[in-house]
């Protein structure tokens, strides 16, 4: 394949073969392919540019929180538990469970009563709206890949989300757990926090 | 620097951790895609960001049982965006011509219509085969199924050859890492896909 344009159709075929069957491959293989990978020390270095570029987007995501930790976080700072915040919101406890676990797409949870649990807790709309974005990109990625064996959950529920988040399926929900229905939600949560300062 | 220390870092939001992060997976895949699946510096770079992004958001979701799980989690990841970079690319290569090398020796360039070459060499693959796969998440097309079936009836160091060279591996870099022969590994893996294809065409007879 000197010329990108020209291709030998066995090799184009192999090729397709190899990246369908290997994200499948056991582990052994799978161990075998990254380590020729990883031992390959003549391969072109991305632009130092294009490196720091690359770090600081990695850094902005790692430095974000996700509305599952801002709410923990705020819930130990008032000392309020689960169960006197969804009283107190109109929640029921396991969807403010759910919130906290990162488990939920935000926009599963009615406006208003998300925009209660807000208000509870002095969290402002500027800083719930990256907290969600992160909570949504961690969904989005979530069944992006199957997890192999020898993986393990590391929160109880992780492994109990519910069967819409897991098949894709015709629940329903794919009409709302995308990013179009988030930046509608999204505005109208700006509105009503606006609206009750 | 193990994953453990390397995972460590990440959870304190220390920088240096991803720096080790890109150092130790992000480098190497990118060389990876440029090299070996002629990705531009561009696409090789979203394929790199987004491997590492999915890795970091992915990471409150597992803990690791050792090295080789997280290598494992790493790698299914960034194959999985390479995957996806690859027939984003090729859909858009509506110019492709497919060369092939049992029509002319020499290996020089020349378009020929596959299905109608009516030779007993004559490869099925065509731009047609590959749609589906450019097109659709699933690998259904038929003539890649029998490809994949052809391919057990070889041993495991042919299917090497074959499957590493389609990768743009070279043959020195293939006879390292197989620890086998240069010499000859030119005809060997000219004579392996010629198997292949008869294979194949026995297959769809």
């Amino acid at each position: 394949m000197s010329v990108d344009n020209k291709l030998n159709p066995l090799d184009e075929a192999l090729r397709i073969l190899w990246i369908e069957s290997i994200p499948n491959s056991n582990e052994e293989t799978s161990s075998r392919e990254l380590r020729l990978i990883l031992s390959d020390n003549d391969g072109p270095d991305m632009d130092a540019q294009k490196q720091l570029e690359l770090i600081n987007r990695l850094f902005e995501t790692v430095k974000s929180v996700s509305l599952g930790e801002l709410i923990d976080n705020a819930l130990a700072t008032k000392n309020i538990s689960s169960v006197e915040l969804a009283d107190e919101s109109g929640l029921d406890v396991s969807s403010v469970e759910e919130l906290k676990e990162d488990s939920i797409y935000p926009n599963n949870i009615p406006v208003i009563l998300l925009q209660k649990l807000l208000e509870k807790l002095n969290i402002s709309f500027d800083t719930v709206e990256k907290a969600i974005w992160k909570t949504y990109e961690m969904l989005r990625k979530k069944y992006f890949i199957e997890p192999g064996p020898g993986y393990v959950f590391a929160r109880k529920g992780r492994n109990e989300i519910r069967e819409g988040l897991i098949n894709k399926k015709t629940t329903g929900r794919e009409l709302y757990e995308n990013k179009d229905a988030l930046e509608k939600y999204l505005s109208k949560l700006k509105d009503l926090m606006e609206e009750n300062k | 620097m193990d994953y453990k220390e390397l995972l460590d870092l990440i959870s304190k939001k220390d920088k240096s951790g991803l720096e080790a992060l890109y150092s130790f997976y992000g480098q190497k895949f990118y060389a990876y895609a440029v090299k070996k699946w002629l990705f531009n510096e561009d696409e090789a770079w979203e394929v790199v960001y987004q491997t590492l992004d999915t890795l970091i958001l992915k990471l409150p979701e597992y803990t690791f049982e050792s090295q080789s799980h997280f290598d494992n989690l790493i790698f299914k990841i960034f194959i999985n965006f390479l995957r996806q970079s690859f027939r984003k690319k090729r859909k858009k290569q509506l110019d492709i011509v497919y060369v092939d090398e049992f029509e002319r020796l020499d290996n020089s360039s020349f378009e020929i219509s596959n299905e109608e070459s009516g030779t007993s060499k004559k490869i099925q693959f065509n731009r047609q085969s590959f749609d589906e796969f450019y097109s659709n998440e699933k690998l259904e097309n038929p003539k890649l199924l029998f490809l994949k079936d052809a391919l057990q009836e070889m041993n495991a160091e042919e299917r090497d050859i074959l499957l590493l060279r389609a990768q743009n591996y070279s043959y020195e870099e293939i006879s390292k890492m197989l620890k086998i022969e240069n010499n000859q590994l030119k005809v060997k893996h000219f004579r392996l896909k010629k198997r292949l294809t008869e294979i194949i065409n026995n297959k769809i007879a």
